[in-house]
């Protein structure tokens, strides 16, 4: 490694790698409606609000919101989900991007409830939508038949008791059968 | 041309300013309502000089030549405001009127207010995907009469008119698609009530610059073509249909608007009648050219 150039661009590799590690953490959070980017002002500075955010980077192209997280400030997904609809928008997905390697790439919940009381089809539709409201939430499932909702959460913050709160809202009891991280997409190739 | 006939001309210049402003509602696009009450449109300040050249034809249609033409500006600022979230707005527009008197009447030259709307808006409808919006929104309009009627260039109608609307957009990526209809109901003075109004008004939006819009804030220009029918009533006095025969208007407007960060733009357009009917009416609006700037507040 004789070319002074090579030393240098190697440096500064090793001081970006270091800068990162001490980061904390970084959220990405799909936000639809994203068409009309000076629009975007308004949910800059609500997510700018938020405890623990340091700063944040919109995509207009690709329709997400990066936030930086302080190290060891917690992710409130419901209110991230919260301020942007209060500015205008509608969340979608709100995943954990990094650190997920420290984290054995299980930033996904699999979450399962015991719901009573479905007596029909429209209360399955009414459960389903309530479940999905949540950001994180994705693969819902309601089976009338036995009781039961599953659903994945991507997102390192939202309680499971959240989701029973959701259906207990509609006059539904519920209880958590299953909260446990998801397997990993490599796993499930197995 | 005699002193009357100037003056006429004058006060069927102002009074002509002022009701075709019922047409030209705020918003990006520049002369079309917009339902995204967000960013520029949420909680900031309007503000935009209208040029209106008016002329006076021999005939009462559009083929006859013009005698004498002349020019109104009014500068108007527009101030929405969020309530407790985007979902609901009101605001106001102020007319300054303004005449330079450059019609060769020096008499007739000055500046006053001209009739302020308020108004609320509310969101009914919004379907959100990535990189796609639709939104639907009405809005709910009191005109009152500020304007000094009786002043030389007048300034106001003299009514206080309701109107309601309905609004909405279509924006997918660099395309945005605006569609507004609304109606006035002129109120009366002196026993005399002036025409109602319908408008219909189309625009078709285009983000010329940046090709692939990143990150936000980046520098923007857009381009609009716009276009809109306005149809007003007979005038009535104290309930009996006046001799006049109403008015029908098919306008078109192009404009340039560019976004150079988060909290600012500046806008062009202008705006011209490509068909009306006024077989009673001798003052008609030849072109309009709008300059404006809105500035984000908050």
């Amino acid at each position: 490694m004789k070319n002074p150039w090579h030393v240098a661009c190697f440096l500064l590799l090793g001081l970006a790698m270091a800068a990162w590690a001490g980061q904390g953490k970084l959220v990405k959070v799909r936000v639809d409606g994203l068409s009309c980017p000076f629009c975007a002002y308004g949910l800059e500075k609500k997510l700018k609000k938020i405890d623990g955010v340091e700063k944040l980077e919109i995509k207009i192209n690709e329709g997400v919101v990066y936030l930086h997280y302080r190290e060891n400030a917690a992710v409130d997904t419901v209110l991230l989900a919260q301020k942007v609809k209060e500015a205008g928008f509608t969340p979608r997905q709100i995943e954990l991007v990094s650190p997920a390697v420290t984290d054995g790439g299980r930033t996904e919940k699999k979450i399962a409830l015991a719901v009573e009381g479905m007596t029909c089809e429209d209360c399955v539709r009414r459960v389903e939508k309530a479940l999905q409201s949540v950001p994180c939430a994705r693969d819902v499932q309601v089976d009338r038949k036995r009781a039961r909702a599953e659903l994945v959460c991507s997102g390192d913050a939202t309680d499971a008791a959240l989701f029973v709160k959701k259906v207990e809202a509609l006059g539904f009891k519920a209880r958590v059968l299953e909260n446990k991280p998801a397997e990993s997409k490599t796993a499930r190739r197995r | 041309m005699t002193l009357t006939g100037r003056a006429a001309l004058l006060a069927g210049l102002w009074i002509l300013a002022l009701s075709g402003g019922s047409a030209q509602a705020q918003g990006p696009p520049i002369f079309t309502d917009t339902p995204i009450m967000l960013g520029l449109e949420g909680r900031g300040l309007r503000l935009f000089l209208q040029r209106t050249d008016v002329v006076q034809r021999r005939s009462g249609d559009s083929t006859g030549s013009p005698n004498t033409s002349t020019a109104s500006y009014r500068l108007v600022a527009g101030l929405p405001l969020q309530l407790w979230s985007p979902r609901w707005q009101v605001g106001g527009i102020v007319p300054l009127v303004l005449q330079p008197g450059s019609v060769g009447l020096p008499t007739t030259s000055g500046a006053g207010i001209g009739d302020v709307q308020a108004y609320f808006k509310v969101l009914l409808l919004q379907r959100d995907r990535r990189n796609e919006t639709l939104r639907l929104a009405g809005r709910f309009t009191a005109k009152l009469p500020t304007g000094d009627r009786d002043a030389r260039p007048v300034r106001g109608t003299g009514t206080t008119d309701l109107g309601a609307s309905a609004t909405g957009a279509w924006i997918r990526r660099r395309i945005g698609i605006y569609l507004e209809s609304g109606f006035l109901r002129r109120g009366t003075h002196q026993g005399e009530r002036p025409g109602h109004q319908l408008h219909v008004n189309a625009a078709l939006g285009y983000r010329l610059v940046p090709d692939i819009y990143e990150t936000y804030p980046s520098p923007q220009l857009n381009a609009y073509l716009e276009a809109g029918l306005q149809v007003t009533g007979r005038s009535r006095r104290s309930g009996d249909l006046l001799g006049d025969a109403g008015s029908q208007v098919l306008w078109m407007a192009s404009g340039l608007q560019y976004i150079a960060g988060r909290r600012w733009l500046v806008e062009a357009a202008w705006q011209w009648p490509v068909w009306r009917h006024n077989p009673n009416q001798i003052m008609e609006a030849e072109r309009n050219l709008r300059l404006g700037i809105r500035l984000l507040l908050y």
